[in-house]
């Protein structure tokens, strides 16, 4: 056995810890800092091409921006797929068939916005973005309800709601109310103030609320590193939501995709594919 | 048995009960005055309901509520934090965590040190414990007085961080800390779990094994590993993976066995 491979074997320590090793594996490292820069370069690029600066090439930097989600759920399904099967694998598959939807959704849009030549903003794309909620919501959801076994949830749940009608005061009252509902109506269609009103309201109470209840619970675990990609994903679904937020008040200014906003559609997805990654460390681990 | 008939029987019921739930709470390694304590609440939950318990099961009910109140206890007690010494606050010499290491109760800061590994503990036991100087305890372990210093640091740390994971209602007693410095069988599950749900959700998971078989986690032993497997895999089932979950098994059995 050559010493690479005996450093890769669990050891014990005089207690009986397992203690394998790093227990972030350094492709998962390696694919995070990628992930990091991928999302850098990008956001460089984007903002050339959105003051005109990269000419016909700033579509290519948008097109690929917005088939991240596609390449992530690829990715979670195959972590996935390397679990044994049972509830935890039911919860990474749920997730990814939550990114999945949404990738299609956004596949749907470049397509529509290379053929046309027009945002297609609200168009079928966004039917498969809302299944997306859907999944991700049922995802979540399942990840909460495996604590139940260890954890009283209701608490959490309770002050997540309790977060959750707090948020959606504040962002009604800040941007919702002003800038898409109650704004002059030459600025945004009736279709896009709905849609502008819808997201946002979905980020908040079926993604980030469940993500908040659910980084509530782990929290209690304190060191346990079952905990770490559930962090992730609560991350994920707060960076989704503020995306949505500046994007519906952007849309009030006659801003479509700005580089702030393609970015955070883009770095929602990538945080839920590194929490996969992390959690199939950990079980392994 | 209805209300009326059981004042009718007078106190001789209530007497055989108050036997019976008290010897039942001392077989599941409850202390006396714990015992008679949690004796009265569960005479008291059965003075309001036992009319509506099925005579002939009356026993097994009162079995089943001591069996809750002794969970209960265990979830809702507050450590008994008794300052054993207080900190010397004119000595300029004590540090933050010498302050703290002086300041908390003797038996938890015992079932600290317990935790820790095999060279923190020796520093700690020599330091502080013994009270001996830095240089005695470089001269003890070995070690130039720097390294010691260095050593001593970074173990204060880690004792620091234990205290803290397991302030609250998580404080250890000194015999279950043994267990786990002792790699008996509920010290190995925890010890096996603790980085996958951390320290409170380990405990729980072991202590609730120990506390549905009528043990406590010093009186688990190697022929309760089956029930500690099933417990731990209802519990862990939807939070990892069963492959997961059958290597920590046999971790753990294969510490015990």
């Amino acid at each position: 056995m050559t010493d690479t491979q005996l450093r890769s074997q669990p050891q014990n320590d005089p207690r009986g810890t397992r203690t394998s090793g790093p227990i972030i594996s350094s492709g998962t490292r390696t694919a995070g800092l990628i992930m990091l820069s991928v999302l850098i370069i990008a956001g460089v690029l984007d903002h050339l091409a959105s003051s005109d600066r990269l000419g016909d090439a700033g579509d290519l930097v948008l097109v690929f921006l917005t088939l991240v989600p596609l390449g992530v759920a690829v990715l979670m399904l195959l972590v996935s797929r390397t679990l044994a099967a049972g509830p935890v694998r039911g919860q990474w598959t749920t997730l990814s068939l939550g990114i999945l939807s949404a990738g299609v959704g956004n596949l749907i849009f470049i397509v529509l916005y290379l053929v046309t030549g027009t945002d297609p903003y609200p168009s079928v794309a966004d039917v498969f973005t809302l299944m997306g909620y859907a999944f991700l919501a049922a995802g979540v959801a399942k990840a909460i309800l495996a604590y139940r076994g260890l954890l009283d949830i209701r608490h959490a749940v309770i002050i997540a709601s309790g977060f959750s009608v707090v948020a959606l005061a504040v962002v009604y009252f800040t941007v919702i109310g002003p800038y898409v509902i109650f704004a002059p109506t030459e600025t945004q269609s009736f279709a896009t103030r709905v849609f502008n009103t819808i997201y946002p309201v979905l980020d908040i109470t079926i993604l980030l609320t469940p993500a908040i209840a659910l980084g509530l619970l782990v929290s209690k675990l304190g060191a346990g590193r079952i905990a770490w990609p559930w962090w992730l994903v609560v991350a994920s679904a707060a960076t989704l939501a503020l995306t949505d937020v500046v994007f519906a008040y952007a849309g009030y200014y006659g801003y479509g995709r700005t580089p702030f906003v393609d970015l955070g559609y883009a770095a929602a997805p990538l945080l839920l594919g590194f929490a996969a990654l992390v959690a199939r460390d950990i079980y392994r681990s | 048995m209805s209300e009326e008939h059981l004042l009718t029987r007078g106190s001789s019921v209530w007497r055989d009960f108050y036997g019976f739930v008290y010897n039942n709470l001392r077989t599941q390694g409850v202390s006396h005055f714990d015992a008679e304590d949690l004796t009265q609440d569960v005479l008291e939950t059965a003075y309001t309901h036992l009319d509506t318990v099925d005579p002939r099961r009356q026993h097994a009910w009162l079995a089943t509520v001591s069996r809750n109140k002794v969970v209960d206890k265990a979830r809702w007690a507050k450590p008994v934090c008794v300052v054993a010494e207080l900190p010397d606050a004119a000595d300029p010499g004590l540090g933050p965590d010498d302050i703290l290491i002086r300041s908390v109760d003797r038996q938890r800061l015992l079932a600290a040190i317990s935790l820790l590994a095999e060279r923190d503990r020796l520093l700690v036991e020599i330091r502080y414990l013994q009270d001996r100087s830095v240089l005695e305890t470089a001269e003890e372990l070995g070690m130039s007085v720097g390294a010691t210093k260095v050593a001593l640091h970074r173990a204060r740390e880690r004792l620091r961080e234990i205290l803290e994971t397991t302030d609250g209602a998580k404080s250890i007693r000194p015999t279950e800390a043994r267990g786990v410095s002792m790699a008996g069988i509920a010290g190995r599950a925890v010890m096996a779990l603790t980085p996958y749900i951390g320290r409170m959700a380990a405990d729980t998971c072991v202590r609730g094994t120990a506390v549905s078989i009528g043990k406590t986690l010093d009186t688990l032993a190697v022929e309760d590993m089956d029930a500690l497997a099933y417990r731990i895999n209802a519990v862990l089932c939807p939070l990892l993976p069963s492959d997961t979950i059958e290597r920590l098994i046999g971790d753990i059995r294969g510490g015990v066995l």
